[in-house]
C-alpha cells in the first residue's frame, strides 16, 4: 500500500495541472458557452513569454512585428510573473473579442472550428518563434526539494504545493461565482441569457471577463509547473487539454468542485498506473494512461449526458438552406472521363494535380455526407 | 502532433548521432547548472568506475575515419567543373506540427559549400526542393513533380510516404539518410543510416558487450512511436539473450513522474535501463536517477547528450551512455566542412543545425561516394551513384568513415550503415567516446 501511496503522490503535479485546465474550461463556458480547445495552446503561449523573459526577451506573437524586445538580461521573476500574466488576461480579451465575439450568432460548430483553429495558430506560433529551443525549461519556481511523507513515501513538494495552489484558485473562483455580482450575473446569463441582458447585464462582457480570467488561471499554471515539465507545444495543449475536458465533463462544465476533484483524481490514477502495470498481469500493456481520460469523457457522456446544461442564448441561428443536388449522367461522366484521359496523356505535374484533387474531393464528399446529411461534425474526419 | 513527435524522435536517433559523430557533443562541460544535493553521489561515478571487467574492444574496429572524402577533405577541393547533376528533395514542410525547413536550407547551404569544394564527382550540384505536407498525397505529387523536372537522382529528407513506384517507374534512383516507416526498410532505395532497427540493436550489443548485461529495465512513452521503437529494442535483447520489464510512462510526465518510472523499472534490480525517452523525458529520467539514487547504468540515445540537455541536468548525465554519440572531433577535414557549412548558415554551434544535419552529411556523404568514384575514373551519374552504393564493399559515410554495406542484413535491405560510436558522460569533461566502442556492429542484434 505504501508503494502505491508513492506513485499516487508522484501524480500530484500532473493532477493539479489537469484540475486547473479543467477549470479554466469551466469558467470559459459558464461565461460564453463555448468548450475552448485553444485553452491549453494559449496557456502555453504564455508560459512560453515567462520563460523566455527569464532570459531576457519579450516574444511578440504578431507575424511582421519584431520576433522579440531584448531586455539585455532576466527581467526577474516578479516582472516575469506580471508581465506574463498581463500578456494572458490580453490574450484572452482579444482572443474572445477577435474570434469568437464574431461568432457570437454563429452555430456551435462554427465555434469548434475557430477554438481548434486557436490551438494551430499558437502551436505555430510556438515554433516560429522558439525555433531553435521550443524545449524550454525554466527555473524552480514552486520550493522542489523531497518531503518525506512516512517511510518509503518520499515525493518531490512542488506537485503538492501546486495542488495546493489551484485548490485556493477554486476556492477563489467558487466563492465568486457564489458571493459577488459579477459571478451571480455569469450564472444567470449561463442559465438565462435573455434574462440577465434584461437586468442589464451584456452577454459578451461576462463572456469576455470569463475569457480573461480562464487564460490567468491556465497562464498561472503553465507558469508554476513549468519547471517540473518541459515546455513544448503539444505538451499542455494536447497532453494536459484532454483529461481537463474529461474532468469539466464530470463536473459538467458548471461545478467547480467537482471538476477540481476529478482532475486531481486523473492525474493521480494515471501515476498509479506506471506500478499498476507491473503488478497486475491484466492491466492493458499499451494506452491505459492515455485512454483513461477518454474513458472519463466517455462514461461522464453516457452517465451525464442528459445532464450537461444547454447554454441560454438569444441566438437562434438557422441552418442555411441546402438546394437538392442535381446528379446527371453528364456531370459524372465528363469529369470522370477528363480526369482518366489526364492521367493517361498529361505530364506527372498535371497528373500529381489530378490525383491531389480527386483525393480532395473525396474527403469533401465524406465530409458532405457526415456534417451536411448526418448534422454531426467530426473532428475525427 | 504525435506524428510529429514520433518523426522527430525518429529522426533524433539518427540526427544526433550524425551531428556528434561529425562535431562531437558540444556541451559546455563546465556548465554551472546546479546539480541537486543528491547528485553527490553519482558525480563521484566516472567512467573508470563502469569500464567493463572485459576490455576487449567491440568487435567492428573502426574504419579508417580520416578523411574519407580523400585526404584533406571538402575543403581542399577546387571548385567543379563538369555537367551539373540534378538532385531532387522531398521533404515535409508547411503544416502545423509537420514542419521541418530546416533540412532544405541546410541541404542547399552543403550543395553550395559543394559547388566551391569538388561539387560531386566533379559535377556542381543543382537541388530541386519539392515540400510535402506530410499527407500521401502530397508525397506522391512530389515524386510526380521530381520526375517531370528530369532529376538524376532523389535524395530524401524526412518525408513519411515516398512515392517509390512513381522514381522507379521514372527511373530516378531514390536514397535517403533516415528510414522512418517500416515500408522504408524494403522499399526500392538505400539509406544511409538505419533509424529505429539499428539504434535498438545497438544498445543491445552495447548492454551485452560493455556490461554483460542478463537483465534490463525499459522505461518508453507509451505512444505509436516509442511503442514502435520498445518493440524493435525488446526484439533486439532477446536476440542478445537478456530479459527485460518495461515500464510505460506518458508523453507528459512531470519531473515526479519520471521518478515513478524510473523506480519501477530498476525495483528488481537489473544489470541496465534503458531510456527510450527524449528532449524533456532525458532531464526527468536523468534528474529521476540522480534523486532516487539509483546506479544502475542507463544507455539511451544521442538526442539525450544535446547540448540542451546537458546544460541542464550538468553531472546528473554520469552513468549514461548515449548511442550515436561521440567525442568532440576538432581540427580535422569533416571538422572543417561542418564548420563552413555551418558558417554559412550564421550558425555557430552544430545542435543549430537540428534536422538539417540529415541533409548535410546525406549530401556529403554522396559526394564521398561520387569523388571516389571519379577517381577510379568511373562516370558520376545518379543511377551510378545508386548502383555502387548498394554494390560496395569499400565506400564509407561522411563524416565517420564507417563502412557503408548495404544489404548487409537480408531483412532491411535498403540499409547502408550497422555501426555506431558509443559515448558517455564524464564529469568535469562531457560527452567523451566510450573506448572500445568508436563503431560497434550491430548486425548480430538486428531485431
Amino acid at each position: 500500500m505504501t508503494d502505491y501511496l508513492f506513485f499516487i503522490l508522484l501524480g500530484t503535479g500532473a493532477g493539479a495541472i489537469i484540475a486547473a485546465f479543467g477549470l479554466g474550461l469551466v469558467v470559459t463556458y459558464q461565461g460564453s458557452g463555448l468548450v475552448n480547445f485553444g485553452y491549453g495552446a494559449m496557456a502555453t503561449w504564455a508560459g512560453y513569454v515567462y520563460a523566455e523573459l527569464r532570459q531576457g526577451a519579450y516574444p511578440f506573437p504578431i507575424p511582421g512585428l519584431p520576433d522579440r524586445y531584448h531586455f539585455g538580461g532576466d527581467v526577474g521573476i516578479w516582472w516575469a510573473f506580471g508581465l506574463a500574466l498581463l500578456t494572458a488576461a490580453l490574450m484572452g480579451l482579444l482572443v474572445y473579442q477577435l474570434v469568437f465575439r464574431p461568432l457570437y450568432r454563429a452555430p456551435a460548430l462554427a465555434k469548434v472550428v475557430a477554438s481548434i483553429g486557436l490551438v494551430i495558430v499558437f502551436t505555430s506560433l510556438i515554433e516560429r518563434r522558439f525555433e531553435d529551443n521550443a524545449g524550454l525549461r525554466v527555473d524552480a519556481i514552486l520550493p522542489r526539494e523531497p518531503v518525506t511523507i512516512m517511510e518509503g513515501v518520499t515525493v518531490p513538494r512542488d506537485g503538492l504545493w501546486l495542488v495546493f495552489i489551484v485548490g485556493l484558485i477554486a476556492a477563489a473562483v467558487w466563492a465568486s461565482s457564489r458571493y459577488t455580482r459579477l459571478g451571480l450575473a455569469t450564472k444567470a446569463a449561463a442559465g438565462n441569457e435573455k434574462g440577465a441582458i434584461l437586468l442589464g447585464y451584456s452577454p459578451q462582457r461576462l463572456a469576455q471577463a470569463s475569457f480573461v480570467l480562464a487564460s490567468l488561471i491556465g497562464a498561472l499554471v503553465v507558469i508554476l509547473a513549468s519547471p517540473m515539465i518541459q515546455l513544448s507545444s503539444g505538451v499542455f495543449t494536447f497532453g494536459y487539454l484532454i483529461p481537463a475536458l474529461g474532468a469539466a465533463l464530470i463536473g459538467a462544465f458548471t461545478r467547480v468542485w467537482p471538476t477540481v476533484v476529478a482532475g486531481l483524481a486523473i492525474g493521480l490514477v494515471q501515476s498509479s498506473f506506471t506500478k499498476m502495470q507491473v503488478d497486475f498481469s491484466w492491466f492493458p500493456q499499451y494506452g491505459a494512461r492515455e485512454g483513461l481520460p477518454f474513458l472519463v469523457i466517455i462514461v461522464a457522456m453516457v452517465f451525464l449526458g442528459e445532464r450537461l446544461p444547454d447554454r441560454g442564448s438569444v441566438a437562434h441561428f438557422r441552418m442555411p438552406a441546402i438546394p437538392p443536388a442535381k446528379v446527371t449522367p453528364l456531370s459524372i461522366i465528363v469529369p470522370v472521363g477528363v480526369a482518366v484521359v489526364g492521367l493517361l496523356v498529361l505530364d506527372p505535374l498535371w497528373r500529381g494535380a489530378i490525383m491531389t484533387t480527386t483525393i480532395a474531393t473525396v474527403l469533401a464528399l465524406s465530409l458532405v455526407l457526415l456534417s451536411g446529411f448526418g448534422g454531426q461534425p467530426s473532428l475525427a474526419q | 502532433m504525435n506524428r510529429k513527435h514520433h518523426v522527430r524522435a525518429f529522426a533524433g536517433l539518427t540526427v544526433f548521432a550524425l551531428v556528434a559523430a561529425s562535431c562531437g557533443s558540444d556541451s559546455d562541460s563546465s556548465s554551472d547548472s546546479a546539480a541537486p544535493a543528491a547528485t553527490d553521489a553519482a558525480v563521484e561515478e566516472t567512467v573508470a568506475d563502469t569500464e567493463p571487467a572485459d576490455t576487449e574492444p567491440a568487435d567492428t574496429e573502426p574504419t579508417d575515419t580520416a578523411a574519407p572524402d580523400g585526404g584533406e577533405g571538402f575543403v581542399a577541393l577546387p571548385p567543379p567543373t563538369g555537367d551539373p547533376i540534378v538532385i531532387g528533395m522531398v521533404n515535409t514542410e508547411g503544416s502545423p506540427g509537420l514542419d521541418f525547413p530546416e533540412i532544405s536550407i541546410a541541404t542547399q547551404a552543403a550543395a553550395d559549400f559543394l559547388n566551391e569544394h569538388g561539387g560531386i564527382g566533379g559535377r556542381p550540384i543543382e537541388m530541386e526542393f519539392c515540400k510535402a505536407s506530410g499527407a500521401p498525397e502530397t508525397s506522391q505529387a512530389c515524386a510526380q513533380e521530381l520526375a517531370g523536372k528530369g532529376v538524376e537522382l532523389v535524395m530524401l529528407g524526412l518525408d513519411l510516404f515516398p512515392g517509390y513506384d512513381t522514381f522507379t517507374a521514372s527511373n530516378i534512383p531514390v536514397t535517403g539518410v533516415l528510414p522512418i516507416l517500416p515500408g522504408d526498410y524494403t522499399a526500392n532505395a538505400l539509406f544511409l543510416g538505419g533509424g529505429n532497427t539499428t539504434t535498438t540493436a545497438a544498445m543491445a550489443a552495447f548492454a551485452q558487450e560493455n556490461f554483460g548485461a542478463t537483465t534490463a529495465g525499459i522505461v518508453s512513452a507509451d505512444n505509436a512511436g516509442a511503442n514502435g521503437t520498445e518493440a524493435d529494442l525488446k526484439k533486439a535483447l532477446d536476440a542478445a539473450g537478456i530479459t527485460y520489464v518495461s515500464i510505460k510512462g506518458g508523453d507528459n510526465e512531470t519531473d515526479a513522474g519520471f521518478q515513478g518510472l524510473m523506480s519501477q523499472a530498476t525495483a528488481d534490480d537489473p544489470d541496465v535501463l534503458f531510456s527510450l525517452y527524449a528532449d524533456a523525458g532525458c532531464i526527468g529520467t536523468m534528474r529521476g536517477r540522480v534523486l532516487l539514487g539509483i546506479e544502475t547504468p542507463v544507455i539511451t540515445t544521442a538526442i539525450c547528450s544535446s547540448a540542451e540537455v546537458i546544460d541542464v541536468v550538468g553531472d546528473d548525465a554520469v552513468g549514461w551512455y548515449f548511442i550515436g554519440g561521440q567525442t568532440e572531433r576538432v581540427g580535422t577535414p569533416e571538422a572543417a566542412a561542418f564548420d563552413a557549412i555551418l558558417e554559412s548558415l550564421g550558425f555557430t554551434n552544430s545542435t543549430e543545425l537540428g534536422l538539417g544535419a540529415l541533409g548535410v552529411t546525406g549530401l556529403l556523404t554522396l559526394a564521398t561516394i561520387a569523388n571516389t568514384m571519379a577517381a577510379g575514373g568511373e562516370d558520376v551519374t545518379g543511377a551510378s551513384i545508386f548502383e555502387r552504393l548498394g554494390a560496395s564493399d569499400d565506400l564509407v559515410n561522411w563524416p565517420e568513415g564507417n563502412a557503408l554495406t548495404c544489404g548487409a542484413a537480408t531483412t532491411y535491405p535498403t540499409i547502408c550503415n550497422f555501426t555506431f560510436p558509443i559515448a558517455t558522460y564524464v564529469a568535469g569533461t562531457g560527452i567523451e567516446t566510450v573506448p572500445g566502442f568508436e563503431a560497434l556492429d550491430t548486425t548480430d542484434f538486428l531485431p
